[in-house]
């Protein structure tokens, strides 16, 4: 009788703890993503690519609303300034100066790959789909990652969920400082690509981080993104995301 | 006693021949049949044969010869990538050494990349290629126009007929390309369509575009740059490869030569996949028509053995005798193997006019593996002589049977 009562015990314990395990990394994901997904904000960003035989920089201005809806403007080199690209939903444009023309692209083209030869991929500049919402949540414990503590939780996309990755592993801060590290996998290839945040800062009241480095290549080539300035733009919506819009945002 | 002699005398040979000549008359019918075994056979090995290295060599030139090279000098990191990044310095004067070598047929720079053509709401990826004037020049160039001209200003475009299409492009229309340039910067143009050409392979026109050299530098900010030198030897068989030779002579500072072979491992591989196929079916060929002249040469054996027999009887050596026979059969498989020459020759030259031109599924995978689907035949002689020895040494070793009857026939028939 007593041993049925302690069994009976541990069940409940076993069943409620993995509850609440998947419940907390749900809620810590839920947490980290509170200001990044949905924001409007424009912002000006440095980003430093190396490579074995050069190295590259580039300087743009984005202005997003939410996920699915940017203009990004390249500022600097040169040869590149005024090079534009814009998304709306499912439309990619691009404006090529030496053109004067706006040309619609095949969605693939952009999404695929590194964006203007760094390792970051446009989807990691208009932010990706929501870790909290879109995926299923496995807790694993926690880990120190770049000298911060961190729950380090592994996201397998629901179904339906246009993600290029096949699961992607977060370490978040156990603290307020959201993600510190994104590693996103593929079931065949390992580490397609890992995110660090460097440093963090409080821009225009929202505390994110200001540098971050995207690796490909199992850490073999590396690009430094600097958040310069960021402003909350909440006047944004969906219309001003136009191809006119492209067209006429000069960098 | 002496071991006996063949022809015993000079005399015996010339009379061995004339009896040979005079025995093929006897029985025409025969003499017929069995010359006609051997051609037909011969004939067959010959058109296979040939179309068989015919295809590997329409493989090889329009995959390897027109678009990629027989031999790439590269930036050593440029294979497999095949990355603008990893481009080569020009080199005026290397590239004027390497073009008077003896062994070098033609030596043109390249740069090339990966970019979208777009042209109102309907785009495409290409792949283009910055050719030197020297290379538009080329026959090679020059004939494969489909339409427009060669002759045009800076900013202008060739695409592959197919891509045209694709785009609804003519000749005179201006179309807008952006892709990845040099080291991560953005490659961005507009560009004249000049005209649009035939690549001999639907998936090349599906996807090339054509640029000068000049043009696809400043397109994608490679300045003063080369993917690739597209290297054509003389020597140009598929199992040749003189890429480590003429590296040797002409080097070049961080590059190395490449020969398609290396490059292309998979095409080789194919080819050789095929070819044992081939073979196969070949001997399988020539078992069934040896043992068919196994069974004439049996007949012939045994419906002459009475005359063997009287030969013998009134004093004719056995040695003179199975020369006889030998000569013969010499005759009739030389003769059989003439005709089969000639037949497979003029069959051959046909289908070199007119060739076999694949449709339906078959075509279908075969232009999707990237070439026309058509079946031209090799002209290489050496087919032919090859195949009319193997016969005619099948034949002779099956006359080993009328030989052998004429040394076990006896005189007295018993």
């Amino acid at each position: 009788m007593k041993n049925t009562a302690l069994r009976l015990l541990v069940l409940v314990l076993l069943i409620s703890g993995t509850k609440l395990m998947g419940q907390n990394a749900g809620e810590i994901l839920a947490k980290a993503e509170k200001n990044a997904i949905g924001a409007s904000s424009y912002s000006e960003l440095s980003m430093t690519a190396k490579r074995a035989r050069y190295t590259r920089e580039l300087e743009l201005k984005t202005w997003n609303h939410g996920n699915k809806y940017a203009l990004i403007v390249i500022t600097g080199p040169e040869r590149d300034r005024g090079t534009r690209y814009l998304r709306a939903d499912k439309q990619m444009y691009s404006y090529v100066p030496r053109s004067g023309k706006v040309v619609k692209l095949p969605q693939s083209m952009l999404m695929a790959g590194g964006f203007m030869g760094t390792d970051a991929s446009l989807d990691n500049l208009l932010g990706q789909a929501s870790l909290a919402k879109d995926f299923s949540h496995q807790y694993l414990g926690t880990e120190t990652v770049n000298g911060l503590l961190c729950h380090k939780i592994k996201c397998i996309p629901k179904p339906g969920i246009p993600v290029a990755a096949d699961a992607v592993v977060a370490w978040v801060h156990t603290g307020d400082k959201g993600w510190v590290r994104l590693s996103f996998q593929s079931n065949r290839s390992g580490e397609i690509q890992r995110m660090d945040a460097l440093e963090f800062a409080r821009m225009d009241g929202i505390y994110m981080p200001v540098r971050l480095q995207f690796s490909t290549l199992g850490g073999k080539q590396s690009t430094l993104m600097t958040i310069k300035n960021y402003k909350r733009q909440p006047q944004l919506s969906p219309a001003w995301f136009t191809p006119e819009r492209l067209e006429q945002t000069e960098p | 006693m002496n071991r006996p002699k063949l022809f015993a005398r000079q005399s015996e040979l010339g009379l061995a021949v004339r009896l040979a000549f005079r025995n093929l008359g006897r029985n025409r019918r025969r003499s017929l049949i069995t010359g006609a075994a051997i051609s037909f056979a011969l004939f067959f090995a010959i058109i296979l044969r040939s179309l068989q290295l015919g295809v590997y060599g329409h493989m090889v030139s329009t995959v390897v010869g027109s678009m990629s090279g027989y031999v790439q000098v590269s930036d050593t990191a440029y294979w497999p990538s095949q990355n603008l990044d990893y481009s080569l310095y020009e080199d005026q004067q290397w590239l004027e050494k390497l073009r008077q070598d003896p062994e070098v047929a033609s030596a043109y720079p390249r740069i090339q990349g990966i970019g979208l053509l777009s042209v109102v709401d309907r785009s495409g990826v290409a792949q283009w290629i910055g050719i030197s004037p020297e290379e538009a020049q080329s026959s090679l160039w020059q004939t494969r126009l489909a339409s427009g001209s060669w002759e045009s200003g800076p900013g202008s475009v060739w695409l592959g007929k197919r891509l045209a299409e694709q785009l609804q492009v003519e000749p005179g229309d201006s179309l807008v390309a952006i892709g990845q340039g040099f080291q991560g910067s953005v490659a961005g143009a507009s560009w004249i369509l000049a005209g649009t050409l035939h690549l001999g392979n639907p998936e090349l026109e599906k996807r090339s575009a054509i640029l000068k050299l000049e043009d696809a530098q400043d397109f994608s900010g490679a300045y003063g740059m080369w993917s690739y030198v597209q290297v054509t030897p003389q020597r140009r068989d598929i199992n040749q490869d003189p890429s480590a030779e003429l590296g040797a002579r002409h080097p070049l500072d961080g590059a190395h030569f490449l020969s398609w072979q290396t490059r292309m491992p998979e095409l080789i591989q194919t080819i050789e996949a095929d070819t044992t196929g081939g073979r196969v079916i070949l001997f399988i060929l020539y078992v069934v028509i040896g043992f068919g002249l196994l069974g004439t040469m049996i007949m012939l054996a045994n419906e002459r053995r009475r005359e063997f027999a009287m030969q013998l009887a009134m004093g004719m050596r056995r040695g003179l005798l199975a020369g006889t026979v030998f000569i013969e059969v010499l005759l009739l498989s030389l003769a059989g193997a003439a005709t089969g020459i000639l037949a497979g020759r003029i069959a051959v030259l046909i289908l070199e006019r007119y060739p076999l031109r694949l449709w339906g599924d078959v075509a279908a995978a075969i232009e999707q593996q990237g070439w026309e689907a058509i079946l031209p035949p090799s002209l290489d002689w050496s087919i032919s002589f090859t195949h009319a020895g193997i016969i005619v040494l099948i034949t002779l070793a099956a006359a080993a049977w009328p030989l052998r009857t004429v040394f076990k026939t006896s005189p007295v028939h018993r």
